[in-house]
């Protein structure tokens, strides 16, 4: 299971160095619960020195949400060096956020 | 080779796995998304399909496929590439694997419409969304337009109350296609104002100035309405791209009907259920019913042609 940020770690997992995508995500979501299968699925296959994948529940965490201007859910934000790098928006096959990532993996 | 092989695991395809299955047939069913469902995975609540006054449409996905699964179908998580459905032999071709059946039945469904007007694009999940359910929350005491006037838009027109201070319902006619009973609780909601005979033209949801370009035909006037987010629910556009040079389409893009009792293609051995055919309505209930429909024909032909 991907590990939930929080207001209290999310500049430290943003800053670590890593390129890092962060699902936006919450309970009631129907689509959010079709895209967890492909998270774990780029989780066990990605290089975990180089990548963090994290999941940000937005009930718990709206403060997140606003900074970062989520306004539709599920959206994955790529970060590198604590930027935003890129927003996928909705259910998207694993390849397309791969091909996402990669510019931002060292 | 399998004696049939089911393309979309919504209610149509889940439908002739639960039928195709008691007959017996060697059956797979290949569905390109993680969970099995389709549309009803972002329907709220569905009231209308009989036995169920109300169910979330996310547990009536996963009871119809736990029904199907009970019976014996082989359910796949797959993207399918390619197809060739015109020989004898059916092909399922996905980036590493090939499948073959004998029969084929096509239940790929349709997606929700775009209104393809500038500022859609730019400003989904930035405040356009398709899906009320998931974003409704964003919008708590603000206010939003949902564009449409069918059952889908009145009732995630209605969701939203629960939510927004206040929802504007943009329809380009001057009465609704929803059911009447949801009219009703919309024309008595207090926070929806119906916007008749209207069409957006433009979204900018930019800070300072949100809004969305409303085009009013019968006064030909344009106007800005402000609004914090835009939900849009204007019909569906049929998901064909996998086999649009082979089965007959209508001009709109869905399955043609070769006759009215049937739901069989212009080509042998491969059926059609759900959204994907051409029909006046699109509802669960019906969709279930061209899945079993599909399998007792898929079963008939196995039948007469093995």
């Amino acid at each position: 299971m991907a590990f939930q940020v929080t207001e209290k770690n999310f500049e430290d997992t943003i800053k670590s160095g890593k390129t890092v995508l962060i699902d936006f995500w919450a309970e009631w979501c129907a689509p959010c619960k079709m895209l967890n299968p492909v998270i774990k699925e780029l989780e066990s296959e990605m290089d975990s020195e180089k990548v963090t994948i994290a999941k940000c529940d937005i009930q718990n965490e709206q403060a997140l949400a606003t900074k970062y201007g989520i306004m539709s859910i599920p959206s994955l934000l790529i970060f590198k060096e604590g930027e935003v790098k890129e927003q996928i928006v909705g259910v998207v096959p694993k390849q397309k956020i791969v091909e996402k990532m990669k510019p931002y993996i060292d | 080779m399998k004696d049939l092989i089911i393309l979309g695991g919504g209610p149509a395809g889940l439908s002739a796995g639960i039928y195709a299955a008691r007959y017996k047939l060697d059956t797979m069913l290949l569905e390109k998304e993680y969970f099995s469902g389709g549309q009803i995975l972002n329907t709220w609540l569905v009231e209308n399909y009989p036995g169920f006054k109300e169910i979330k449409g996310t547990k009536l996905a996963k009871r119809m496929e736990e029904q199907a699964k009970s019976f014996g179908l082989e359910i796949k998580q797959e993207v399918v590439k390619e197809v060739d459905l015109k020989g004898e032999e059916k092909i399922f071709k996905t980036a590493d694997k090939v499948f073959k059946s004998k029969t084929a039945i096509i239940a790929t469904g349709s997606n929700p419409r775009l209104l393809n007007i500038p500022g859609e694009k730019e400003y989904y999940g930035k405040g356009v969304s398709y899906c009320g359910t998931c974003d409704a929350p964003f919008y708590k005491d603000q206010e939003v337009a949902v564009v449409g006037g069918g059952n889908t838009a009145v009732d995630e027109a209605l969701y939203l109350t629960k939510y927004a201070s206040k929802v504007y319902l943009i329809h380009r006619r001057d009465e609704l296609r929803a059911d009447r009973i949801l009219q009703d609780q919309a024309f008595e909601n207090s926070k929806i104002e119906l916007v008749w005979d209207t069409i957006p033209k433009e979204i900018d949801l930019s800070e300072g100035d949100k809004h969305i370009l409303l085009h009013n035909k019968k006064t030909n006037e344009d106007k800005k309405l402000k609004v914090d987010g835009v939900f849009v629910f204007i019909g569906y556009n049929p998901n064909n791209q996998l086999f649009k040079d082979q089965i007959e389409l209508n001009q709109a893009g869905f399955i043609r009907k070769q006759k009215l009792s049937s739901i069989e293609t212009n080509l042998p051995g491969v059926f059609a259920a759900g959204d994907i055919m051409e029909k006046k309505l699109r509802q669960i209930v019906i969709a279930a019913g061209d899945g079993a429909q599909a399998a007792f024909e898929a079963n008939e032909f196995i039948t007469k042609t093995y």
